[in-house]
């Protein structure tokens, strides 16, 4: 399992909502946007669970014929979190029910996921990346609640 | 003319031992005489277990539907597997590959359904073949692309505005994005865990330049030229023909 945060600085991307929101991998351009092949019934099954939105309506689709599963680009503002603290807990809860379900019968596959948080007042950008298997996604939250307590403390 | 009604117990019953019959016949030694035979009774099964699905649908009865779906993707899942016995018979391991590929797909979505013991004994004899069979294959190929969204093979609407999920079954058949049409290759990739292990490399070379057929690792006669590396070939990308609707 693998967890990786990094900053990025993206006055562009002027944006906030308070549900979870799901990018297109190409966020930070003006047009032409593209997400990842697992979107639309990810956010299918998620709606009745979850505060989830498109950030607009998917009409191009990046598919990956990896046997990973590549998760759609999640993005969580620190508004959306004031709103509902409870908001990554059960995201992370959404994501590995889906992937039990997707994959059931069949060996439970390495997830890669992106969640990019935004600190509403400022143009930071966080991306956690993670990749590994079911079993980690409680660390995945971990860092996702760490990096919004340092978000909150530097605020 | 009375026409005969048969129970859903005593079609289930029926069923059990046809697919008891055919795992007879799947494995090596049996002839490959007996095996397109019973391959051909695969078929006419599967036209009746359609049959009787399609009136399941009919009385809207999911979960018969349902299991009718799953002695669809069962019968077929033995008879890919005897079909994996023939081409390997007649050294067509590309094929035999395939038909090995398709037999563990739709254990998995019959799996989906129903698991018992039976199902799993299917799956582990089909493993095991895959590994004595061909052992060490670790290398695929696992393209990504750009692609329109596409249609629902459930209820044919645009899939963004359905409300169905893909790999769920719904009145007997698996939801799939259709009808997608891609705009743009962005890459490919070797990867030793894809999505569809079809997707093999077919063709390689040796350090001479001769081209050499990865199933039998004889020379196919052809040279290539391997001055930035060696020569591979093989399958990119395979148009899904399960029977899964």
């Amino acid at each position: 399992m693998e967890i990786t945060v990094k900053e990025i600085d993206a006055p562009q991307f002027d944006y906030s909502s308070e549900d979870v929101v799901i990018l297109p991998h190409n966020y930070q351009s003006d047009e032409g946007y593209e997400y990842h092949s697992t979107t639309i019934s990810f956010y299918k099954y998620s709606r009745d669970k979850l505060d989830i939105k498109y950030f607009t309506e998917p009409e191009m689709l990046v598919e990956q014929r990896s046997g990973d599963w590549f998760g759609p680009l999640l993005f969580i503002s620190s508004s959306a979190l004031l709103q509902n603290p409870e908001l990554v807990s059960i995201m992370c809860g959404v994501i590995a029910n889906y992937v039990t379900d997707f994959f059931k019968s069949s060996d439970k596959p390495n997830i890669r996921l992106k969640v990019i948080h935004k600190e509403t007042k400022t143009s930071k950008l966080t991306e956690i990346s993670y990749e590994g298997g079911l079993e980690g996604l409680d660390k995945l939250e971990e860092s996702i609640n760490k990096v919004v307590s340092k978000s909150n403390k530097d605020e | 003319m009375n026409e005969k009604r048969v129970s859903y117990d005593e079609i289930h019953e029926a069923y059990c031992e046809f697919i008891d019959s055919c795992g007879k016949f799947s494995f090596y030694t049996r002839s490959i005489e007996t095996q397109r035979q019973k391959v051909a009774e695969c078929d006419n099964y599967l036209v009746a277990i359609k049959q009787y699905k399609s009136q399941a649908i009919e009385k809207n009865n999911e979960p018969v539907a349902n299991q009718f779906f799953h002695m669809q993707c069962m019968i077929h899942a033995l008879r890919s597997s005897l079909l994996m016995w023939i081409e390997l018979k007649e050294c067509s391991f590309e094929n035999a590959w395939t038909h090995l590929v398709d037999a563990q797909e739709y254990t998995a979505i019959a799996l989906r359904l129903n698991d018992y013991e039976g199902v799993r004994n299917l799956e582990a004899r089909l493993k095991g073949a895959e590994q004595s069979l061909f052992p060490g294959w670790k290398i695929y190929n696992s393209p990504g692309f750009v692609e329109t969204v596409g249609k629902c093979s459930v209820c044919h609407a645009p899939f963004s505005e359905c409300d169905h999920v893909e790999n769920e079954i719904y009145m007997g058949s698996l939801c799939q994005r259709i009808d997608r049409n891609i705009v743009r290759v962005d890459h490919f990739a070797f990867v030793e865990n894809p999505r569809d292990r079809r997707c093999i490399i077919t063709k390689t070379s040796d350090d001479d330049g001769n081209e050499i057929d990865y199933f039998t690792w004889e020379k196919t006669g052809k040279k290539v030229n391997n001055e930035e590396g060696h020569h591979v070939e093989g399958r990119m990308f395979c148009i899904p023909t399960l029977d899964v609707l």
